[in-house]
C-alpha cells in the first residue's frame, strides 16, 4: 500500500511552471478528487503525479521513494491510469485489454472475474469486439475496469466519467466507494460536481486554479464546491 | 448493430481455425519453393531438379542453375518478403499509423544514396554485388544511426516521422543530384538496382540475409506482449509497465537493420512492407500480436515468393521485381479491403 507524497511539486511544460508550489500527502485508502476549469492543468497534474511527466520543480514521492528512479514495471504495481480519451489504433479486442490489465502485476486472468465485471458495467456483449470498433463509452468503461484489474494500489483516472451515461456514472461512483473500502487510494479528476457533492467517499478536495492548487476538505457541498470554481 | 454483429462473428475465429490459416500458408510456402526451383527460364526436366536436390546428379549446369540459382533466389524471397513485411508492421506499431511502412524513416533513401554514391560516382557499371550490398548497408545504417539519435530527443511519433520523411527528402535530393552528373552506363547501373532484384545472390549472402531475418523475428517475437501494450498508446503502455522509451529503440533498430540488409541485398522493394500487415490482419482477424507478427511473417514471404515466380513465368519476364510487387500485390489487397474483412 503506498503513501503518496508531493512535495513543493510544480507543473507544467517546457520547464514552465503553471502553479505556485504545491505540497500535499495522500494516505492510502482514500479518494482525492481534483476540480478546476477547462485548461487549468488539471490532466498536467494527473499526467505528473502518474510519472508521465516530470515535474517542473519538487518531487512526487510513493512511500517515501522517488517516483522518478523508481523502475517503470514496479511503479505498474503502484498507479493504474485511465485517460479521458485516447485515440486507438489496435486490433485487440476489449477481453484481450482487459487480460493485458490483468497480466500487468503477473496474474492469472481470471474469466470469471473479468466476465462478472464487465457484466457490472454493461460492457459483456463487446468482449469480443475491437477496442476501435465500440463506443466511446463503452472505451472508456473498458480502460476504468482495465485500471481496476490492473490490481494497483493507487488508481489515477483523468474524467472517468466524461463519456458514461446517468446510469453508468451512479454505478462506476457506487463501484468507487467499494474500491475505497478495499483499500485503495484515488485520485479522479473530474467536472461531475453534482454527483461529487452528494458521496461520502471524499477525503481531499483539490482546486486546480489559475496560479494556485489548493488542497481542501473532501465533505463540501455542492454550492461550496460551485463557490470554489467561481 | 447489423455490423457490430457481423464483427463479433468474425472475431470468433477460433483457435483452430487460426492454426488452420498457419498450416495453409506453411503448406503455401513449401508449394512455392518447390515451385521456384522447378520454373524457370531454362526448361529442365522435373526428374533432374529432383537428382540435384537429392545429390545424386552429375550434369555440372543443372547442379549450378538448380543449386546456385534456384534456391538461392527462393530463399531471398521467402527471407525478403518476410523481413519487409514485419518491417512494415513494426513501423505502422510505432508510428501508430497504418499508412507508415519501411521507407517512411528515411533508411530506404539512406540505401539508395549509398549505392548512388558509390555506382554513380565511381561511374562503374560493373561493380560488383557486395560492394553495392555493402554500401546500401552503411547507407540505411547511417540513417538509423541519426533516427536512433533524433528518438533519444524527440517523444513524439509523429515529430519523428516527419523527421525520417524529411531526411528521405534530402537524401533523395542527393541521389538526384549525383544521378545528373553520372555517366549513361552507370546511371543504367543505378536504375537497375532501384528496381529491384531476388536473384543473384551468393549462398554466403543468402545466409546473412536469412540470418538477419531470423534473429529479427525472433526478438519481435520474444516481444509480443509488449508490442500489445505498445498498441494502446505510449501512455497506457508506460503505466503498464512498458519501458516506452527502450522497446520504442528496439521497434527502430530491428526494423532499421531489417530493412537495411534487405534492401542491400535486393534493392528497395515497394509494396510488401506497407502492405502485407494489413493482409494478414484481414486474413487472420486478429489484433494479438502473438498471432499477428508471425502471420505478417509468414504471408510476407509468400508474397515474396509469389511475386518472385510471376517473374519466372513467361508474362513476367521482362518485367521488373517493384513492378510485379505493385502491379499484383495492390489487386490483393484491394480485394481483402472489399470482401469487408476487417483491416483496422
Amino acid at each position: 500500500m503506498a503513501k503518496i507524497s508531493l512535495k513543493n511539486i510544480v507543473v507544467g511544460y517546457r520547464k514552465k511552471g503553471i502553479h505556485k508550489p504545491f505540497s500535499v500527502d495522500i494516505n492510502e485508502g482514500e479518494v482525492v478528487v481534483i476540480a478546476g476549469r477547462n485548461g487549468s492543468g488539471k490532466s498536467t497534474l494527473i499526467k505528473t503525479l502518474s510519472g508521465l511527466l516530470s515535474p517542473v520543480s519538487g518531487e512526487v514521492l510513493l512511500n517515501e521513494q522517488r517516483l522518478a528512479s523508481m523502475p517503470i514495471s514496479e511503479r505498474a504495481t503502484f498507479l493504474s491510469l485511465v485517460q479521458t480519451s485516447a485515440h486507438f489504433w489496435t486490433g485487440l479486442s476489449v477481453q484481450e485489454v482487459l487480460e493485458l490489465g490483468a497480466e500487468v502485476n503477473e496474474q492469472k486472468a481470471s474469466l470469471e472475474r473479468i466476465q462478472q465485471l464487465a457484466s457490472f458495467f454493461g460492457i459483456d456483449h463487446v468482449l469480443k469486439s475491437s477496442l476501435t470498433e465500440i463506443s466511446d463509452g463503452e472505451r472508456q468503461k473498458t480502460m476504468i475496469l482495465r485500471a481496476i484489474l490492473q490490481n494497483a494500489s493507487t488508481i489515477i483516472l483523468d474524467e472517468p466519467t466524461a463519456f458514461l451515461d446517468f446510469p453508468s456514472k451512479m454505478k462506476w461512483w457506487e463501484f468507487a466507494k467499494q474500491l475505497k473500502e478495499e483499500g485503495k487510494t484515488l485520485i479522479i479528476s473530474s467536472h461531475d460536481l453534482s454527483s461529487l457533492s452528494s458521496l461520502s467517499i471524499i477525503d481531499h478536495f483539490w482546486m486546480v486554479g489559475e496560479s494556485e492548487i489548493t488542497s481542501h476538505q473532501g465533505n463540501l457541498s455542492l454550492p461550496e464546491l460551485k463557490g470554489l470554481l467561481n | 448493430m447489423i455490423a457490430c454483429t457481423r464483427l463479433t462473428t468474425s472475431k470468433d475465429l477460433n483457435v483452430s481455425k487460426k492454426s488452420k490459416i498457419f498450416i495453409l500458408g506453411l503448406g503455401l510456402v513449401l508449394l512455392l519453393f518447390l515451385l521456384e526451383i522447378f520454373i524457370g527460364s531454362v526448361p529442365i526436366a522435373a526428374a533432374d531438379i529432383w537428382s540435384v536436390i537429392i545429390g545424386e546428379s552429375e550434369n555440372k549446369i543443372h547442379q549450378i542453375i538448380v543449386l546456385e540459382s534456384r534456391v538461392p533466389r527462393a530463399l531471398t524471397a521467402l527471407f525478403a518478403g518476410g523481413g519487409l513485411a514485419l518491417s512494415g508492421l513494426l513501423m505502422q506499431r510505432f508510428f501508430h499509423n497504418p499508412l507508415a511502412g519501411p521507407s517512411v524513416l528515411g533508411i530506404t533513401s539512406g540505401s539508395s544514396f549509398g549505392v548512388a554514391l558509390v555506382v554513380l560516382v565511381t561511374g562503374s557499371a560493373v561493380l560488383s554485388q557486395v560492394s553495392i550490398a555493402l554500401a546500401a548497408f552503411i547507407g540505411a545504417m547511417a540513417v538509423l544511426l541519426l533516427i536512433l539519435v533524433a528518438s533519444k530527443r524527440i517523444a513524439s511519433s509523429v515529430t519523428l516521422l516527419v523527421l525520417g520523411l524529411m531526411i528521405g527528402y534530402m537524401v533523395s535530393a542527393g541521389v538526384t543530384v549525383l544521378q545528373f552528373g553520372a555517366t549513361k552506363e552507370a546511371l543504367r547501373s543505378f536504375v537497375f538496382w532501384g528496381m529491384g532484384s531476388f536473384s543473384d545472390l551468393k549462398t554466403t549472402e543468402v545466409l546473412i540475409l536469412g540470418g538477419t531475418v531470423l534473429v529479427g523475428s525472433s526478438v519481435i517475437f520474444m516481444n509480443t506482449r509488449k508490442l500489445d501494450l505498445f498498441s494502446l498508446g505510449n501512455e497506457y503502455a508506460y503505466s503498464m509497465g512498458l519501458d516506452v522509451k527502450k522497446f520504442r529503440f528496439v521497434l527502430l533498430l530491428v526494423t532499421g537493420v531489417l530493412t537495411g540488409m534487405v534492401t542491400a541485398f535486393c534493392g528497395p522493394i515497394a509494396f510488401i512492407g506497407l502492405a502485407v500487415p494489413h493482409l494478414a490482419r484481414g486474413l487472420w482477424q486478429n489484433g494479438k500480436h502473438a498471432v499477428l507478427v508471425p502471420a505478417v511473417v509468414l504471408s510476407g514471404s509468400v508474397i515474396g515468393m509469389t511475386c518472385d515466380l510471376i517473374l519466372r513465368l513467361p508474362i513476367g519476364q521482362s518485367l521488373p521485381l517493384n513492378a510485379v510487387t505493385s502491379l499484383f500485390g495492390a489487386p490483393v489487397v484491394i480485394y481483402i479491403l472489399l470482401k469487408g474483412r476487417k483491416v483496422f
